[in-house]
This record gives structure tokens, C-alpha cells and sequence, in this order.
């Protein structure tokens, strides 16, 4: 297993983003969105494209500095506050991958020129874009792990991030500290917050025993939750 | 045919900004928001009755369908847009008291936090609604909207945040709005604040959208 940090920056065409997905973020079946919303979707997806400065890394933990029990997580010395929502995924992994995946500092400035030009619905879908685009890059970046691990014999968990799945976002400070600074570009404010916006980080348990669970959305009482809504539209 | 603030409210409903707009399509080539509020007071309609009577009956039914899942944020978006054309030509009269809104509300997300979506649905909806929206925009510390809430009297203010983290910080804010003024009405929303939050720092009431102020506001005013 290779333990340094790794960086990419993957092309945007190696994403695949989803229109269908983006209109479905904005709460709409694609039969049913109005012609007009789908028409500057459209149009501000193809220009989103030009605003994106993908980055994507990640760092595997040694397994020595791994454990887990059903309320804690332990890397080297750090303890991260879990429950079973995550600990449900951590059973059986040997370690973990910390990924962290941003479109840069350029994307959230074309989001705040809509706002500054008093234009809300396009900043409203450049924002909805922003978030699929990021989710996507965080799929390439799974998918990445996921065959480094395979090679290795092992298998992978889903992804897991501070903020969800009861999983308290201040945990994310521990986390970053464990990157070097400015990891990918992206900064965490004093409360937490990736900084661009268009950020996603988190963990995936690694290990030759490992299960992919299902995301626990049944008992998680986060309504407003991406995950739990697409497992709803699943059903 | 269908008198003219009929016409203006199925504008503002589907989102027909002016004559140009290439949505809802069974209004396509016909006048819009603008065009329509023009000629209405250009015919002696009094500005008070085009906004009451025609542009936010078309918020309503449009905040209607959002509230039962019939439409999403960019229908209410596109409402907004068409309201904006309209209020244009309002506008002179509110400036010269001709016409009034019914109140202002300042709107910010609490310091630490930079997540402006929500507030920014929250300030489209409530001028909509006929409100003075003060947008104090993101990370905003507990002193400005102290500052915002003096320079506008009579005023109630909306809180914004997006993070566990972040929605801690709405409790100081409270705190020091009321105690500038103790009657001043705070309404806290985003997503992982409840009901049970809002009461545990002072805050008048949560809602989880923003037609829930809407209609909140309308019944308690």
C-alpha cells in the first residue's frame, strides 16, 4: 500500500457529471422540470467547465496508527468521536484514506458574479452544478482508492465525512491536520468550513475483509441530507 | 379575457419576467410582469392594488405549490424575477409614500459561516412578498446586525447557517439583538437547525423554507 500523499488533478472530462443528476439536486424529475430551467441548466453547465480547477488527494493511514471501536476512531494520536452510523462501516477495515476533492477558488467566484449581478436563479443551478461536480470528483476520487486497493487484495467502504451520518463537522479540523496545510487549496475556517466552498472531504475504510455498506440514511434524523435523498428517490 | 391583474398574477406565477421571456410556454409572444404593470398604472390602477391584488397573489400561489412539493426553488426564482420587473415600476410610488411595503427584514448568515444560498432564497421570497430586504450578507458578527436593526426601527431580522458548527454562533446574536431591543422578532433558519433550537436561544421561530415566514408574518402581522 502506498502511504504518501497523493494530488491529481483529473480532467474534466474524467468526472461524469449527470444533468439528470443536477436537476434532480433541485428537487425535480427530469420529465417534469420547466423547459426554461432546463435550458440555463444546460447553458450554465456547459460553462461550468471553464470555472473548474479540479483537485483531488488523498493520504492511507499506516495500520499500525488505525483502530476503531464503536464510539472512537484513533489515528496515531488523534481520537475522532464516531457512533454506529460510522462505526457500521469501520468494522472490518484494516485502515482508512483520508481524500479531500475541491473545484478552487475560481468556481465560487463565478457563483458570487450571479449573485453580484442580482441574477439568483443562475447562481442558484451554478451552485447546484458546483455541488454535483464536486460529488463527482469525490466519486473519481473513490473510484481511484478503490482500485489501488483492489490491486493490493484489499476492498473499500463508502465514503464517510465529518457532518454526516452523525459524524460532528468540527471533527474535520482533526482530520485536515492529519494533510499537509492547504491540501488540495482548501482551508478550514475557525468553525470548520472548506474553504472554496466547492469542497468535499472525508475518509474511506480500506481493509481485506472490508464490506460496502449502504449509507445508514434509515436512522439518520438529517433530513436535508443529498445521500438520504437519493436513497428516497431510489425506493 | 382576463382583467389585466388576473393576466399580472399568472405572470408572477409562472415566471413571465416581460414580453421576452421565453417561459411559461403557453404565454410565449405574450406581455409580461413589466409590460402588464406598466400599462396598469399607466390606466389609473392604484400601485397599492397592483401589489397586493395581482403580483403577490402570484407569490402566494407559486409559495402554495412550493409548500406542497408542486414546485422547487428555481420556479420561485424565476417568480422572483418577474416580481422584480414589476416592482420596478412600483418603485417611484413606494419612494414618494404612495405606496408602502409591509415592513423590512434584515437578513444575514451568522458569523463564520459563508453559505448565502439560503439567505439569498429567503431575501428573493420576501421581496416578493412586498418586504424591505436589509442583506447583510455572510459572516456576519452579532455587532452589525445590532447596527442594522438601529438604523432600521421596527424592523425583524432573519439568521441563516448551514453548520452544526456555525448555528451555535445565532444564540450571541440573539442575545444582543434583544438586548438593544427586547421586542425585536428574530427568525432563525437553515438546514440543521429545528423548531426545539430556535426556543432554546429566544428566536421567535424556525422554518425550515421560506414560505413558512411567509405565512407566519401574514397571519401574526
Amino acid at each position: 500500500m502506498n502511504y504518501d500523499i497523493n494530488i491529481f488533478a483529473p480532467q474534466y472530462e474524467e468526472l461524469n457529471v449527470q444533468i439528470e443528476n443536477i436537476i434532480m439536486r433541485m428537487g425535480y424529475e427530469y420529465s417534469e422540470c420547466p423547459e426554461e430551467i432546463i435550458s440555463v441548466t444546460n447553458q450554465l453547465f456547459r460553462e461550468s467547465r471553464f470555472h473548474v480547477q479540479l483537485k483531488a488527494g488523498f493520504r492511507i493511514i499506516e495500520p499500525r496508527e488505525f483502530a476503531a471501536s464503536k464510539k472512537e476512531m484513533v489515528i496515531g494520536d488523534l481520537t475522532f468521536l464516531i457512533d454506529r452510523m460510522i462505526s457500521a462501516h469501520l468494522k472490518k477495515v484494516d485502515t482508512i484514506a483520508i481524500f479531500v476533492c475541491s473545484l478552487g477558488k475560481e468556481y465560487d467566484k463565478w457563483i458570487r458574479s450571479f449573485y453580484d449581478g442580482n441574477d439568483g436563479l443562475n447562481a442558484y443551478i451554478a451552485d447546484i452544478i458546483g455541488s454535483e461536480t464536486v460529488e463527482a470528483a469525490a466519486d473519481w476520487i473513490e473510484e481511484y482508492i478503490r482500485k489501488a486497493s483492489e490491486a493490493e487484495g484489499c476492498h473499500i467502504t463508502n465514503r464517510l465525512s465529518p457532518g454526516y451520518c452523525n459524524w460532528h463537522v468540527s471533527e474535520q479540523k482533526k482530520l485536515f491536520s492529519l494533510l499537509p496545510e492547504s491540501f488540495c487549496g482548501v482551508a478550514l475556517t475557525e468553525s470548520a468550513l472548506m474553504t472554496p466552498i466547492k469542497s468535499v472531504s472525508g475518509i474511506i475504510g480500506i481493509g481485506a475483509e472490508t464490506k460496502k455498506l449502504d449509507y445508514q440514511c434509515h436512522i439518520c434524523s438529517i433530513d436535508h441530507c443529498y445521500m438520504k435523498r437519493k436513497s428516497t428517490v431510489k425506493k | 379575457m382576463n382583467s389585466i391583474l388576473d393576466q399580472l398574477s399568472e405572470c408572477i406565477e409562472f415566471g413571465k419576467a416581460d414580453i421576452n421571456s421565453k417561459h411559461p410556454p403557453h404565454l410565449i409572444g405574450k406581455e409580461g410582469a413589466s409590460e402588464l404593470t406598466k400599462t396598469a398604472l399607466e390606466s389609473g390602477i392604484d400601485a397599492n392594488i397592483i401589489l397586493n391584488q395581482a403580483l403577490m397573489t402570484g407569490m402566494q400561489r407559486i409559495g402554495d405549490k412550493f409548500s406542497r412539493g408542486k414546485a422547487f426553488i428555481p420556479n420561485l426564482l424565476i417568480s422572483a424575477k418577474a416580481m422584480n420587473a414589476a416592482m420596478k415600476h412600483l418603485k417611484p410610488y413606494f419612494d414618494r409614500g404612495e405606496a408602502s411595503l409591509k415592513g423590512t427584514i434584515v437578513v444575514g448568515t451568522v458569523s463564520g459561516d459563508l453559505h448565502d444560498i439560503g439567505k439569498n432564497i429567503v431575501k428573493m421570497v420576501m421581496e416578493g412578498n412586498g418586504w424591505k430586504v436589509v442583506d447583510l450578507g455572510v459572516d456576519v458578527k452579532p455587532e452589525k446586525f445590532v447596527e442594522a436593526a438601529e438604523q432600521n426601527p421596527g424592523c425583524i431580522v432573519g439568521l441563516s447557517a448551514l453548520l452544526t458548527t456555525t448555528m451555535l454562533n445565532m444564540e450571541g446574536v440573539v442575545k444582543a439583538l434583544k438586548q438593544n431591543s427586547d421586542k425585536i422578532k428574530i427568525f432563525v433558519g437553515g438546514a440543521p437547525l429545528s423548531h426545539e433550537f430556535a426556543m432554546k436561544i429566544g428566536a421567535e421561530a424556525y422554518f425550515p423554507e421560506p414560505y413558512g415566514l411567509v405565512k407566519y408574518l401574514s397571519s401574526n402581522n
